[in-house]
Order: structure tokens, then sequence, then C-alpha cells
């Protein structure tokens, strides 16, 4: 089993990060969620590791955003503050453009359906249709269907977004 | 074969035409390679397919891969112990468990007109805090309760554990477990659920919503029902089941003493909430380490036995006989006061003395004991006796 674990952990971690990073958009929070997923996989020990982690992942961020709401005013200024006092930014022009362009992929996720945003999100981190299938509760022909309009929806919202912040 | 849908197309270029079901995928393959229509739909597709991708494909910034070893002996150090051989459970920190209890003894009392065959303890107003009603009149609480009605739905949103199913006789109740593991229980079964990770909750109300609205109560059971991690949340106030009765909360102590040492093993847990820890902690008083009481004070109710098992107003979440124990025979209830504050009642059977049962487990908790008739009853709560009296109050003024 620990050969096995550390092979899921190894291929799986660093999508989940990313899966989770665009759920909550704050990377340490998306390490945390990934740990803890990986936390009770270990313990649960379930038979399909992957496809169970992402939909604990899943979870883990519902919730996370729930009570973020509430605490998300507060955070977001605790956070600027500390990292405009910590950071010692190699390339300030590149992050800042960096976060611009997060900002903007943001919003255009925030576009789309919950459901359409969470099967983009899990194709993205590699998920398979059948996985995907399953854990946003469609049939799998249903998922390209899917993937095709949060595709088209996600590209429009970008470039709208760019229009916007051009003629800004 | 006709034009080949959007869907189809970015199966195709993502790759998953072997996912299709009943060779979908096949279909498509060969339809694209015979009509220009849909390649030169196609080559729309993908650039769409290819604007989405870029889009998303910006750098992750970069992060450490914590050592597997560490997150391993968090797992290991968050692992409630298992039931040793004898089913016995060892002292233990509370543990998440999600109890199916089908078919709880409705029936114990003989009184078909008690009110837990309705919905009311747990669908009505809830009552925010027991402060509200220190010191007042039963009319001024009651007209609390109508107002109070009004926010009911937004505070229950707010409770940190809840949500009740039920299902009819004919039914078995489906929970999707680890996402994988389907547990079904049968009509008759108790089963402990722990390490549900994710109900399906969509199938589960689905079936629910099938259930004959009037199908004979003797033919209902209950399905309780109680999440202790954020998924609960999701739940609370979505279900609107005829059939919603109660939620029960436990650790594996008692479902281990509740449902007999012959149930399999547990198929596994979940992390419990702090909030729920506590008001399950209040909940359940097994053996073992018990803790002195707060206040304790007996008074003599007028009137006989058979008055309501549930304070109303209050959301039900324990409804039980009681087998073992001093008490064997008694009823058991548990309302939640609040998110994390319960209140737990007990019916005792005639002839069983307060004194006879071992004390809370929890500090800070008052009891109360009411002869009613030649029964005891016991309330307790992490209130003071004064606060009790007025529970009290209210359970027999609805009698």
């Amino acid at each position: 089993m620990s050969a096995d674990w550390t092979d899921v952990y190894r291929d799986t971690f660093p999508d989940l990060v990313r899966f989770l990073h665009r759920k909550v958009w704050d990377l340490e929070r998306a390490q945390d969620l990934a740990q803890e997923a990986f936390v009770r996989a270990l313990r649960h020990e379930p038979k399909q590791p992957r496809a169970w982690l992402f939909q604990v992942a899943s979870n883990l961020a519902r919730d996370e955003a729930r009570t973020a709401i509430r605490r998300k005013r507060h955070l977001t200024l605790l956070k600027s503050e500390t990292e405009d006092r910590q950071k010692s930014v190699p390339d300030p022009a590149r992050e800042l453009a960096e976060r611009e362009r997060m900002g903007q992929v943001r919003d255009a996720l925030d576009a789309l359906s919950e459901r359409d945003r969470e099967v983009l999100l899990l194709w993205d981190a590699g998920q398979s249709y059948t996985e995907i299938a399953r854990q946003a509760k469609l049939a799998i022909g249903a998922v390209g269907t899917t993937l095709a309009r949060a595709r088209r929806r996600l590209a429009e919202a970008y470039s709208n977004k760019e229009l916007v912040d051009v003629a800004h | 074969m006709s034009h080949i849908e959007q869907g189809g197309l970015h199966a195709y270029l993502d790759g998953a035409l072997d996912d299709l079901p009943s060779g979908g995928g096949r279909a498509i393959r060969e339809h694209l390679a015979t009509c220009p229509e849909c390649a030169m739909r196609l080559e729309d597709e993908r650039r769409i397919r290819e604007e989405a991708l870029a889009i998303l494909s910006g750098p992750l910034p970069h992060f450490e891969l914590p050592p597997l070893e560490e997150l391993r002996l968090r797992a290991e150090a968050t692992s409630p112990p298992r039931a040793s051989r004898g089913g016995r459970m060892h002292r233990m920190g509370w543990a998440a468990s999600v109890i199916l209890a089908i078919g709880v003894g409705y029936a114990l009392r003989g009184d078909p007109s008690l009110p837990l065959g309705t919905t009311d303890a747990v669908d009505g107003p809830s009552v925010p805090g027991l402060s509200r009603l220190e010191g007042r009149s039963q009319s001024d609480a009651r007209a609390d309760r109508a107002s109070s009605a009004r926010s009911a739905a937004a505070q229950r949103e707010q409770l940190p554990l809840n949500s009740v199913v039920g299902v009819s006789a004919e039914e078995s109740v489906v929970a999707e477990v680890e996402s994988g593991d389907p547990l079904v229980a049968e009509l008759g079964q108790s089963v402990l659920l722990e390490k549900v990770v994710d109900l399906d909750f969509e199938a589960l109300q689905d079936r629910l919503m099938s259930v004959p609205e009037r199908a004979p109560l003797e033919a209902s059971a209950l399905l309780n029902l109680t999440l202790v991690s954020g998924t609960t949340k999701r739940l609370s106030g979505e279900l609107s089941a005829p059939r919603v009765q109660a939620v029960s909360l436990a650790n594996e102590a008692f479902a281990n003493e509740a449902f007999g040492q012959e149930r399999e093993q547990p198929r596994g847990r979940v992390g419990m909430e702090s909030a729920s820890r506590s008001a399950a902690a209040a909940a359940f008083s097994t053996d073992g380490a018990s803790a002195p009481l707060r206040e304790r004070r007996q008074v003599a109710r007028r009137g006989g036995a058979g008055g309501q098992l549930v304070v109303p107003g209050f959301e039900l979440i324990v409804l039980e006989n009681i087998e073992e124990g001093p008490a064997a025979g008694g009823v058991r209830t548990l309302q939640l006061l609040t998110p994390v504050d319960t209140l737990e009642l007990l019916h005792l059977p005639e002839g069983v003395d307060p004194a006879d049962l071992a004390a809370p487990e929890q500090d800070g908790i008052s009891q109360l004991e009411a002869l009613r008739g030649s029964a005891w009853l016991v309330m307790r709560a992490p209130r003071s006796t004064q606060e009790l009296e007025v529970l009290l109050e209210r359970l027999d003024a609805n009698r």
C-alpha cells in the first residue's frame, strides 16, 4: 500500500492543488485543503484514490467557500497587508501582470454556472470523462456537451473582460 | 448518422470517445471521416477548446510538496480507535458518525397521538436561545415562537449539524459512501455509517420524494441521519420530505450499545467539526468518566404520565428507546437548543429513580428531575435548572 500511495501522492497532489486553487484562489489554502483531502484519504484508504480525492477536495472547497464568505473581507485586507510587508518581489511588474491575469481568469470562471465550472476544472485537472461524470452526477454523454458550453462561455467571458479592461 | 453534436466534437478533441457508452465514439469517428461540414465545425470547436486551455493554463505559483510521511502521521493522529474484539469501544475522542437508525421505537409509548409522528419538533419554529425564554411567561414564549418562525429558515441554515430524511416501508435507503461504495440500509436494520464523505443527497431525496405521502404511519420508518461535516450544512434547510422526523447523532460507543455488538464493523468515519463535538459530548452520557452536575433539582409535576416527549420548538435530533443500563425501557430524546447545546430528556420507566443514572460525561450540565405521575423525567442541558424549569413548563403546556 505504501508504494501505491507514494505514486498517488506524487501524481495527484499537484493536480489537486491546481484544482483547488481555482476554487479558493489562495495557494496556501489550496495546499491546506489538498493536504486535508490526503489525510482523509490515508485514513480511509479508498479504492479509487484519485476520484475520491477530487470528490473530497471539491466538498472541502465548497465548505471553505461558505465560511470564507464571512471572513473574506477581513482576510483579504490582512493578506494584502502582510504580502506588502513581507514579500520582496523579484519582478514586481511581472508579478502584477500575473495577478491581473489571475483576476481575469477568476472573473471568467465566475461567469460560468457552478456545474459548468466544476466540470471544466475537473477536466483541467486531468480527470477523465468517466470520473467527471461520476463526480458531477452527469451522464457520460453530457460531459462533452457541458465542456463545450463551459469552454465557449469561458472564452467569451475572458475576452469581454479583456475588452473592458483595455477600455479602462 | 446525423451531424455530430458539440459535445461529441469535444469528446473527440479530448480523446474521450472511448469513454462514451454503446459505440457512440466509433460512430463519431466514422461520421467525421465522411462529413466535411462536421469536420469544419470540429475546427471551430478546436479553436474554442484551445482558447479555453490557454486561459486556464496560467502557471500555478510554486509550492512545495509536503512529505507524505507528515500527512500519514496526521492521518494516524486523527484516526479514531477501532472497536475491540468484544465490541466495546475504547474511551475515545469524539469522532463523527452517521447513524442510520431505522425503525426507532416510535410506538414505545403506545400512544399514536404523540407528537413525534408529526414533523412539528423538527420543522416547527426554532427558538434562538434559551436565554430568551428566561423570566418570561409562556404566552410571551409562544409569541416569540410566532416571530421566530419567520426567521427559522435563516437560523436553520446556520446549524452546524442537521437534517433528516424519512423513508417508507417499501423503500431502502441508499447512501453513497466514499463516493464509491453504495451502502444499502434495509428496513429494520440499523447501520452505523461512518467515513461518509459525500452523501448522494440528490439520489436520496429523489427516492424520498417518490415515497407516497400518505403511506401508513406504521409502515414508515425513521432514517436518522446526521452528517457531522460541512456536507450537512448543505443539506439543512433543503429537505422538505413529508416524512422528515428526526436526526440522530452518536458516537461509536453509543452506537455499539444501542445497536448491539453484532453489527458489522463500521465502514468509516468523518472528522467531526468542533461545533458539533460539544453537542455530541453533551448528548451522550455513557458509562465511564462522569462529570459533576452543575445543578440538580427535583420538582413534582401535576398530572399523570404520557405527556409530550419533546419540548416543542427545538429541533429533535435523537429519539430512541433506552435499551441498556438502569433506565432500560425508557425513552431518550435529544434536541438542539442552539447549534452546539443540546437538551436531553430521559423518560424513565416506572420504578426507576433518577439517582440510579450515571451522571453526564460533560461538565456544566444541569439536571432537572420531574416526577410525572409515577415516572420520572430527567432533563439535562448546559443551562441552569431554572432555565430547565422553563423548558419543562413548555413541555407540559403542550400536553
